[in-house]
């Protein structure tokens, strides 16, 4: 205890020494130029001892920060302006800054500086990691930038743990060797001590020094005298400030001694000590080293910047420092991998152990928030600027408003919500929620349901919605809004997160929407006096989006017709069922026992139209002979029929129920066939289990069906029924959309074995494949295109065959393949599509062009090509330059005739004379 | 039988002669098949009983069926699929069909 005291008073004295000096340099600074004054004169004016003012006036002339006048008394002036203290601001100072608990540390090593008459031999003590040696290359600097030391001081780095096992061998490093001191000692050799002459020698693991030699260091450190090794008679001398450093508790036996002998103890704390402030600043100064060594901005999220603030760091800055540097590796190979367009850090860089600080961080979220900046999303470390940039969430940047979507999305995984949490499909949440509304609940239970606030809330963003989008929007989306709403806020008052998991691609795919509900998300958050997560803003882009497309899916809700004999019997029970369901969904059609069969049958035909959708019929009948009715409707109107025997009331109902909830035609089929306990037909619906094909074709079309897997096949047969392939070629694959996910993987599988010519859907599954609307297919209008598709391809396919037996110099597939997709280059910089026709002409010409100049045959000459080519200069330039890849990689010249050639492709592109 | 083939610089439609010409062996047919580009039909359609197009030069077949009707020769364009085919019997049973 009595020498920690010790070592408190002493550094009392010195911290007073080093402000006393400041205070009087300052004075001088005061003065400004010229003024001459004696150490009594200022001693007078500070209220000082003279003695003291006169051995700090004489530290700053001999530190060159002021002048002597000769003459006595002697006369101090300054040549300064009135700057600080240390003309420049040196590094202590620096570190200084937004270093607070450094503060005694940093006015310990000033003090041990500047202690006369070399300064003071000192420790530092602190953890691994703490920044120990930084320490003390920063106290050489200062020693430098206060002129106490020279520009070219020493400063000698030595590690004791090094030579620890070998005492004599630290020995001879430390002081040097005489020659022949021991075998092997050639030379004389000077040792560290006296390169550090003039300097500073920092001693790292200090506690590693050899015991038994301790005492011949401590002679040094005391007279500054000392013998190489196996010298008996020279006693050398060196000026060397020594700053040693230990991990180790000082209270350990091994220190006590040294401590005693080192009068200045300076503590450095932990990193956990620092505080956070501390610890963003240090963090932030290392990503800025990180920007400086790559030569790029790094953006890094505030969740990283979270977790790098709380996550157990033992080792302190070093390991912070390494973390930085794995994490900063981490995102850069993804910005090099163009996984990223930016230097970015987020939460998934993270090393997994940073990661965990999220855990951590939740439970200091508020002191995080006030650090950090709640509105901060990111911040970017610039590789110049001394300060860093702070990048703030602002309305109009919308791009970054989407980047951090995206990364709250990662990070909400990362930090482990799972997949429960980031609850609801989306698409299945709306098919609920809108579908559900329009038809379960009228306008007046909405209002009683409905909290009048959003009620009113609702009708403003219809309002703005509508406006800002140019279209309005149906009742039911309106009401299917107002439950959302209501949910949402009800959720977020339970302390429930609100996530879309697919907010990313919805903002993609609907940008302007999008745009329009983060604007809505504001306006509910100022009615329901709450923050939203901006994965609102993803829910209500699908409500204004799927309003078009819900109106559709209506049509595609599966019809409910019952048919019976005698009189009044359908009718009774689809009054009692629509009655029930406050709906006119059912429809039926009462059979007189005397009523034509024809006449009946035209009169379902007939309703059919108009009930049935491509979702499907249900058809409900009383008796065998009318099973034979789904089948003639089925192919008179066109879409699926599905028949339910022997029908009754609970039937109709659950029918129509289901087929209102937008259920699939199978759903809705099997759901009622299990109300029944009598057997019912045979599902006509099941697809056939073909035979396994040996080689699947290489062409697919897909048809992907939102309704399930009955809507697809039948997609897929009216499909197969008005197209004219060859199925050895083309195959027609139904895709169930249900789960887009898993509709996305298996259309990725597809697209790996087979060429997809194109997707029939309403939804946009695969933006690179060309996907043709269910109307326009059912319309007839895509019909065409798809079939000059399969024809192309076929023609293609057959192509390669046909002119693999004529091709002599060049494999067929090959060029083809590379023609096609130079004709496909020109074509889209000429903005010029090639008509059928045309195309298959120009493939094969081209094709056989490259085999002619490969074999070194002639080429036609083009007549007038001089003209042509004047007329058509821009054509040529592009043509040609196209061509040029194929050249290389034929090693063929193509000359300017056979180019006009194919010009002409261009030129003459018409279907029809 | 004569049948002259017109293409775009007779690149192509050279190798559509081949197997028409073939095809015309199999049916033992006696039949000169050449193709020339569509500069040239005009020196060449004395000489023909029937003139086909490619499809890359259909836009000639207005041109070209005044031509072919002054002299009482049937015109017409090669079906797309036959002739990236090179499916030299349809093409051949085409001609024959046009001559009647």
């Amino acid at each position: 205890m009595n020498s920690k005291r010790g070592d408190r008073a002493i550094y009392a004295t010195a911290g007073d020494s080093v402000k006393r000096l400041d205070l009087i340099y300052q004075k001088f600074l005061d003065f400004g130029l010229g003024k001459k004054i004696s150490a009594s004169e200022l001693a007078e004016m500070l209220g000082l001892s003279r003695a003291n003012v006169s051995s700090d006036l004489n530290k700053l002339w001999k530190a060159g920060k002021i002048e002597k006048a000769d003459g006595r008394p002697t006369l101090f002036y300054t040549k300064q302006t009135n700057e600080t203290l240390y003309n420049t601001e040196t590094a202590l100072d620096r570190l200084a800054k937004g270093n607070k608990s450094l503060l005694t540390p940093i006015e310990q090593a000033k003090a041990a500086v500047l202690y006369p008459p070399r300064g003071m031999h000192c420790l530092i003590l602190g953890e691994t990691g703490v920044g120990k040696s930084g320490f003390a290359g920063l106290i050489h600097e200062f020693s430098i930038d206060i002129g106490r030391l020279d520009k070219d001081a020493p400063f000698v780095v030595f590690n004791c743990a090094d030579y620890a096992n070998n005492p004599q061998l630290l020995y001879s490093q430390l002081f040097g060797v005489k020659k022949g001191a021991y075998t092997g000692a050639e030379n004389d050799r000077r040792g560290l001590v006296e390169k550090a002459d003039g300097g500073i020698l920092f001693l790292d693991e200090v506690h590693r020094l050899p015991a038994e030699g301790q005492e011949i260091f401590f002679t040094f450190m005391d007279k500054g005298t000392f013998r190489r090794v196996g010298e008996t008679e020279v006693e050398r001398t060196a000026q060397v400030q020594i700053i040693s450093a230990t991990t180790e508790n000082p209270e350990s036996s091994l220190l006590k001694t040294f401590i005693r002998r080192i009068p200045m103890v300076i503590k450095l704390p932990s990193l956990v000590e620092r505080g956070m402030e501390e610890r963003f600043g240090i963090l932030i100064n290392i990503f800025r080293e990180e920007a400086f060594r790559l030569g790029r901005e790094i953006q890094i999220s505030a969740s990283a910047i979270h977790a790098f603030l709380s996550y157990h760091c033992p080792n302190n800055i070093g390991q912070l420092k390494t973390d930085i540097q794995l994490t900063c590796a981490s995102a850069y190979a993804d910005f090099i991998s163009l996984k990223k367009k930016q230097l970015q850090v987020s939460v998934q860089d993270l090393p997994h152990h940073v990661k965990q600080g999220l855990l951590l961080a939740k439970e200091r979220k508020a002191a995080l928030e006030e650090l950090v900046g709640k509105e901060h999303k990111s911040f970017v470390v610039q590789p110049t600027q001394d300060s860093i940039s702070i990048e703030r969430e602002t309305e109009d940047t919308a791009n970054s408003v989407y980047e951090k979507i995206e990364q709250k999305i990662q990070e909400l995984r990362n930090q482990g919500v799972s997949e429960e949490e980031l609850e609801f499909d989306i698409e299945n949440y709306f098919t609920r929620f809108i579908k559900g509304v329009n038809k379960r609940i009228n306008k007046e239970d909405m209002s009683r349901i409905i909290d009048p606030i959003i009620v009113n809330l609702v009708e403003e963003i219809v309002r703005y919605a509508e406006a800002r989008l140019g279209k309005i929007l149906s009742q039911k989306v309106i009401f299917g809004l107002a439950l959302h709403i209501q949910t949402s806020k009800e959720r977020l008052a339970h302390g429930k997160q609100i996530i879309n998991p697919h907010i990313n691609s919805v903002r993609i795919k609907y940008k302007k929407e999008f745009a329009v509900a983060l604007e809505c998300v504001r306006m509910i958050e100022e009615a329901i006096l709450m923050d939203l997560p901006i994965d609102e803003a993803g829910y209500l882009t699908m409500f204004f989006v799927l309003d078009d497309e819900s109106l559709q899916q209506e049509r595609e809700t599966v019809g409910v017709l019952v048919i019976t004999h005698g009189s009044g019997g359908a009718t009774a029970m689809v009054d009692v069922t629509n009655r029930l369901l406050v709906t006119d969904y059912a429809k039926a059609i009462d059979l007189p026992l005397e009523e034509e069969y024809m006449k009946v049958l035209e009169q379902a035909i007939k309703l059919a139209r108009e009930v049935g959708s491509a979702a499907g019929l249900l058809l409900l009948v009383d008796m065998g002979s009318l099973l034979g009715f789904g089948e003639i409707i089925e192919k008179e109107v066109g879409i699926p029929v599905m028949v339910i025997p022997m029908v009754s009331t609970p039937h109709v109902i659950e029918a129509t129920r289901k087929a209102m909830l937008g259920h699939t035609l199978e759903d809705v089929y099997r759901d009622v066939s299990s109300l029944s306990s009598l057997t019912v037909l045979q599902n006509e619906e099941q697809p056939k289990q073909e035979p396994a094909q040996e080689l699947a074709p290489a062409l697919a079309i897909v048809a992907a069906c939102l309704s399930g897997e009955g809507s697809a096949l039948f997609l897929k047969r009216m499909l197969e029924n008005r197209l004219r392939y060859d199925n050895q070629l083309v195959e027609i694959i139904p895709l169930q959309l249900i789960d887009k996910a898993q509709a996305r993987n298996q259309l990725k599988q597809i697209k790996n074995e087979r060429k997809v010519l194109c997707i029939v859907s309403n939804y946009m599954l695969d933006k690179d494949l060309r996907c043709y609307g269910m109307d326009d297919v059912l319309n007839g209008e895509a019909l065409q295109d798809i079939q000059q598709m399969i024809d192309l391809e076929e023609a293609f396919m057959k192509m390669v065959e046909t002119l693999g037996e004529h091709l002599t110099m060049v494999d067929s597939r090959r060029v083809l393949g590379d023609v096609r997709a130079c004709m496909g280059r020109m074509e889209e910089r000429l903005h010029n599509v090639l008509v059928f026709d045309t195309r298959i002409g120009a493939y094969l010409h081209v094709c056989c062009l490259i085999d002619r100049l490969k074999a070194g045959l002639p080429t036609v000459d083009y007549a007038e090509k001089e003209s042509f080519l004047a007329e058509n200069r821009r054509l040529y330039s592009i043509v040609r330059h196209e061509l040029q890849l194929i050249e290389d990689q034929y090693e063929i010249s193509i000359r300017e005739d056979d180019v006009c050639f194919i010009m002409n492709f261009f030129l003459h592109n018409k279907t029809l004379v | 039988m004569n049948i002259l083939l017109c293409c775009n610089a007779g690149m192509s439609t050279s190798l559509l002669v081949k197997k028409m010409e073939q095809a015309a062996n199999d049916k033992g047919l006696e039949a000169k098949i050449w193709a020339v580009s569509a500069d040239e039909v005009s020196r060449h359609i004395d000489q023909a009983d029937v003139l086909l197009l490619g499809p890359q030069v259909r836009y000639k077949l207005t041109e070209m069926k005044k031509e072919g009707e002054a002299r009482g020769i049937p015109v017409d364009v090669i079906s797309t699929v036959d002739y990236g085919t090179l499916n030299g019997n349809n093409v051949l049973e085409f001609a024959l069909r046009l001559k009647k």
